[in-house]
């Protein structure tokens, strides 16, 4: 059988009662770890200090899980309170013993309840040749949701067998004001990936500009420094959950657990999700391909009319995201011409000040073009500037693009911009490709 | 929610800390450890403010989740504890209440000050939070302050959304301009700045701030990051881990001889065998300091003191 390391970093009383009450509970249910194990040859490596592995190794759950697969203790440092930072490279000697192994990896975080069929689910997933799984979550108050699931009818054995809705249930009950914050309906925001949309009396939809992966193969695959699908893994290689009865878990957080992060009566919006997916830690080659996907976290029965109404406002929300995100890309590429900083500064203010990100028609390649400083002959029109001025702002910089790939030997010969202006008499000086888009320099300006 | 209760600097009980400082002298303590206690007091009441008003923030992020649920949507845990935690108070009260009390103590906290002007530009007095922010931004920040929370630039930049709203706008963009210069980047927020300078008609002005929008930033909101002082005189939480309540008289241990270990105001106190604990703050000093605050325990604590410590202090 293929191995498939599961790992753990834990530490402290917090996280350890987190794991012993509800980790290891539903981590036992027969759908999971006892289905994963049956599929795989399954180590367990759970690093963790001295005093936590002495406490761990007696427990009772342990045993059981035990009975299913090889569990090892890994005690990294002498410290009984390490710097937080440890983790990190735990899990990332982690990732270099599977590697080495040529064994598949998940990351079990100890503070967390899985859903019934989760790692059953991953497991077909991995067993099918996916490279990675990703799975959402949503995040719950420690202090009420670890209480009530702990509080669950446990079987003979201390396993927890979660359904998925009931656990989307919980959610709701033990919602975190972390995750209320990235609701369509909340005022007051934080730096996100994702944001929720309510759907009344039966669950949530989710959209996610990237998410860290659940399960991965480390030895066919590139991983980014938080864990995120790197260089060279293609869409289909990761399979990403769109529906919680498929893979879901929560995710506990003390009620207090970054508070300074909120952004006060500032809705997060899809600028900000656009930004954040750029920062260098977050900014992947899949993460247009995560914005597509709409995830539905769902209870009881769900009512299509209803569901498409949340979709629908997620949409919107999403393609302003994916536009800008886009954009920000272009300028970063056009700005670092060192001959484009009059287009870069529209193209800014035109992401900003005018209908761009919303309005944007289409999400086909594009040939954009791109006046270097010398094509406005020293006077740009700065009137379009001016915040009358966010239409024609708009038309002007779709005066600048062209719908479809770009052909070197055709060239622009016959081509229209989405403003609907010929672009033939323009000659590129320069092609640069930024993600799937063609930027031509050009010394001219393209007619308006 | 009274009238009374809003003003800032002539609350009763920043009357009754001050008294108790006064006390402090009288009973014979030197001026430098008095000052000492004062400054550590503040930072406390800073702290207890900060804790409340965090709530105060959490208790809106629900309500506007609980607004958008369905009839047969579960209730959030959250609304169900939340009477435990805020024990009948009103966050927003507390958390002003605190500030004043440790702005009473400590004026020159640019903190404090910083946190009770958002307090009272939420309540609506624009012109009195702007005067506290401009305050703000001239005083110099904790020595201990935390690297991310950017006190100065962040006054100045509520100066600057403040003067926008009054219709300075040159002004307010030379607000926006020093406080980016000073930290780079304020998230989401930064984009009052290019817009006022399209407003202004300084286009091209306009355009170079529409790029600084282009890179991420964040901006922490400060108010949630308090120094590192103040924490060691910071009285127990309540029940349910409640903020703690430093103007009430918290019975916190019993010695074994009977007497009673109560906290109040960042100070402990040692009652007499069998003497009842006194409800109010005022009730206690009027039992102390007539006798010299004898009655007080270490009054000058760096670190708060185990109950170990406070049940065999005499």
């Amino acid at each position: 059988m293929k191995p498939f390391a599961l790992t753990t970093c834990v530490w402290g009383d917090l996280h350890t009662d987190a794991m012993i009450g509800s980790m290891f509970p539903t981590l036992l249910a027969p759908n999971n770890l006892p289905t994963l194990a049956q599929a795989f040859d399954v180590t367990y490596r759970i690093f963790t200090t001295h005093r936590d592995a002495e406490r761990l190794v007696k427990h009772p759950l342990v045993g059981v899980i035990s009975n299913h697969v090889n569990v090892q203790f890994i005690v990294a440092t002498h410290e009984e309170e390490p710097d937080p930072t440890h983790h990190v490279h735990w899990y990332d000697q982690a990732i270099h013993d599977a590697r080495t192994n040529h064994s598949l990896l998940a990351f079990l975080p100890p503070d967390v309840a899985w859903s019934g069929v989760t790692l059953g689910n991953m497991g077909r997933r991995m067993a099918e040749g996916r490279l990675g799984t990703a799975m959402p979550y949503i995040r719950v108050v420690t202090e009420t949701a670890l209480p009530a699931i702990k509080a669950l009818a446990k079987a003979s054995d201390g396993s927890l067998d979660i359904a998925a809705g009931d656990l989307v249930r919980l959610a709701v009950e033990h919602l975190h004001p972390l995750s209320a914050s990235v609701m369509d309906s909340s005022r007051h925001g934080r730096p996100s990936l994702e944001k929720l949309w309510r759907v009344a009396d039966e669950g949530f939809v989710l959209r996610h500009m990237v998410r860290e992966l659940f399960s991965f193969d480390p030895a066919r695959m590139q991983i980014s420094h938080l864990w995120y699908a790197g260089a060279g893994v293609r869409p289909e290689d990761i399979h990403i959950v769109v529906d919680s009865d498929d893979m879901f878990m929560l995710s506990f957080a003390p009620l207090r657990k970054d508070v300074p992060l909120f952004l006060q009566d500032h809705p997060v919006d899809g600028i900000d999700v656009a930004r954040s997916s750029l920062h260098p830690l977050n900014d992947t080659p899949l993460n247009m391909h995560f914005a597509r996907h709409r995830v539905r976290l769902h209870y009881g029965a769900t009512t299509p009319q209803r569901w498409r109404r949340a979709q629908a406002k997620s949409d919107i929300v999403f393609k302003q995201a994916m536009v800008a995100r886009e954009a920000i890309q272009i300028w970063t590429a056009i700005r670092a011409t060192g001959r484009c900083t009059i287009a870069s500064q529209f193209l800014s203010a035109g992401l900003h000040a005018s209908p761009m990100a919303r309005r944007w028609p289409t999400d086909e390649p594009l040939t954009i073009l791109v006046p270097t400083d010398a094509a406005f002959a020293g006077s740009p029109p700065w009137h379009l500037i001016s915040g009358q001025c966010r239409d024609p702002l708009y038309r002007w910089l779709l005066g600048h693009v062209s719908a479809g790939p770009y052909d070197p030997i055709a060239g622009l010969s016959g081509r229209r911009s989405l403003a609907g202006t010929p672009l033939a008499h323009i000659a590129p000086a320069k092609a640069l490709g930024v993600s799937r888009h063609t930027v031509l320099l050009t010394d001219q300006l393209p007619v308006q | 929610m009274g009238d009374a209760a809003y003003n800032p600097f002539g609350l009763a009980d920043a009357r009754l800390a001050s008294q108790l400082v006064s006390g402090l002298a009288a009973s014979g303590h030197y001026a430098a450890a008095i000052a000492g206690w004062r400054e550590n007091a503040a930072w406390m009441f800073h702290r207890c403010g900060v804790s409340w008003h965090e709530l105060f923030l959490l208790i809106e992020v629900m309500d506007d989740f609980m607004h958008a649920r369905g009839k047969g949507d579960p209730v959030p845990q959250f609304h169900r504890h939340v009477g435990h935690l805020i024990q009948n108070r009103s966050p927003f009260d507390m958390a002003w209440q605190c500030y004043a009390v440790g702005l009473g103590l400590a004026p020159g906290h640019a903190e404090t000050l910083y946190n009770l002007a958002t307090l009272v530009l939420r309540r609506g007095d624009r012109d009195r939070a702007y005067a506290m922010f401009e305050a703000a931004s001239r005083l110099p920040a904790a020595a201990n302050a935390q690297a991310h929370a950017f006190i100065t630039a962040n006054a100045q930049w509520r100066c600057g959304e403040l003067l926008e709203e009054m219709g300075r706008d040159e002004e307010a963009a030379e607000r926006y301009r020093t406080a980016l210069a000073a930290v780079g980047g304020f998230g989401p927020d930064q984009v009052k700045y290019p817009r006022l300078l399209q407003h202004l008609h300084r286009l091209e002005d306009a355009t170079r701030a529409f790029e600084g929008m282009m890179s991420y930033s964040h901006r922490y909101a400060p108010e949630f990051i308090p120094p590192a002082s103040g924490i060691d005189l910071m009285p127990p939480n309540g029940m349910c881990g409640a903020p703690p309540t430093p103007l009430s008289v918290l019975r916190v241990a019993e010695a074994p001889d009977g007497a009673a270990i109560v906290s109040y105001a960042g100070l402990y106190y040692r009652l007499p065998p069998h003497q009842r604990a006194p409800e109010t703050g005022e009730a206690l000093l009027r039992m102390a300091v007539p006798r010299g605050l004898r009655w007080i325990i270490r009054p000058l604590v760096r670190c708060a003191p185990s109950l170990d410590q406070l049940q065999h202090q005499g």
